[in-house]
């Protein structure tokens, strides 16, 4: 679920953006206590590992800091994060495994949660990865399908066709067909 | 909902399902929102300190720009003339005034100046005089040269057509005007006395 306004700092982004560019540290620290359990939230699911997603979300909020001033939000906050959030991820996970000694080729996870279904589990795992992404944003974080063509860099009639064949594929598998009956 | 988005949707259950199973719950430890918290309050203090130092900078250099350009207004004097070879008085013209200025000048035993040594000998003397004279008078010079001489009058000289006889007295007489005039008798001579 996208983070909400919280009730400490009623400013929009958009206002909360213009007021860092500004020199206001406060409105940061607003837009930090905003989104940082999304940004961990995405990170453990990238990397499976809530230690190390809290390093990726230290080095998220590094980098956003080092866009201000001058920071110009086009879209929503979470649409900008998504791409830094999963790079960091990968390239966490790609320092961790060349630590073990690793050299196959690193991908970001889609860990679940604890006491996540296991047959819905299963199910998301059989999709292709790019397919199972998009299904991720759209209903795990809230991104319209416009906001995944941006933060994935990807046409929209492509998140439109990868969305529309990972459904089809979840409504085929009698696992999950419990869901679709009315 | 327009029928081509409702192919993109999901039962709610099926999508809090997926929420529930992909959403974590990571606690995040005080000394985690420290560490960006007070990095970030750090880097936007020092953004403040730049900005000021900017701010005063560009002021500061303001001023000073502003003090330089009055000194150099107020001490700015016009580049002194560089005077032609051989013009003493400095009048911008060389006549045979100069040399008569040069020559006050070297009987008054003043400081000399290069532009005076005319000769090209390294002395400023009575050579130098002269070359200066000859110069001022030749016909050779040019007439712009010629038409800068002074007036004679201007010199104290009065040209003015004067005939006649001074007196011991000083008195001026007129000329003669009638031959018997010229040619008293030692009669008229007489009475003349």
């Amino acid at each position: 679920m996208p983070p909400t306004p919280d009730q400490s700092d009623p400013r929009s982004d958009i206002e909360l953006v213009a007021a860092a560019n500004a020199g206001d540290g406060t409105a940061f620290d607003a837009l930090y206590h905003r989104y940082k359990q999304w940004v961990v939230s995405l990170a453990t699911r990238f990397t499976g590992d809530p230690e190390a997603a809290l390093d990726v979300c230290q080095e998220t909020f590094i980098y956003l800091l080092s866009k201000f001033p001058g920071f110009k939000l086009t879209s929503r906050l979470t649409t900008f994060l998504y791409p830094a959030v999963k790079n960091l991820s990968i390239g966490m996970r790609r320092k961790a495994a060349k630590f073990m000694g690793g050299d196959a080729p690193v991908d970001a996870l889609a860990a679940p949660a604890e006491g996540a279904s296991h047959e819905l589990v299963a199910v998301v795992a059989v999709l292709p990865e790019t397919h199972r992404e998009v299904v991720l944003m759209r209903f795990v974080d809230g991104l319209s399908l416009d906001e995944i063509a941006t933060a994935l860099q990807i046409p929209l009639g492509t998140v439109k066709s990868r969305l529309h064949n990972a459904l089809a594929t979840l409504r085929a598998d009698a696992r999950v067909q419990e869901f679709f009956r009315p | 909902m327009s029928e081509e988005n409702e192919q993109f949707e999901i039962p709610d259950r099926l999508a809090n399902a997926l929420r529930d199973a992909y959403t974590h719950q990571t606690q995040i430890p005080p000394a985690a929102d420290n560490a960006v918290l007070s990095m970030a309050r750090a880097e936007f203090s020092r953004r403040r300190r730049m900005r000021l130092i900017a701010r005063w900078g560009t002021g500061l250099a303001a001023a000073v720009a502003a003090m330089i350009v009055i000194a150099i207004s107020l001490h700015h004097t016009a580049p002194t003339k560089s005077l032609a070879k051989g013009d003493v008085n400095g009048d911008g013209t060389i006549n045979i005034v100069d040399a008569l200025a040069l020559a006050k000048h070297l009987a008054n035993h003043d400081a000399t100046e290069k532009g005076w040594d005319l000769n090209g000998d390294g002395v400023v003397d009575q050579k130098d005089i002269d070359t200066l004279a000859m110069n001022a008078v030749s016909l050779k010079q040019p007439a712009v040269a010629r038409n800068s001489l002074p007036k004679l009058h201007d010199l104290g000289i009065d040209r003015s057509p004067k005939v006649g006889f001074a007196s011991a007295n000083g008195v001026f007489n007129a000329p003669p005007k009638t031959f018997a005039e010229a040619n008293p008798t030692e009669d008229a001579k007489e009475a003349r006395r």
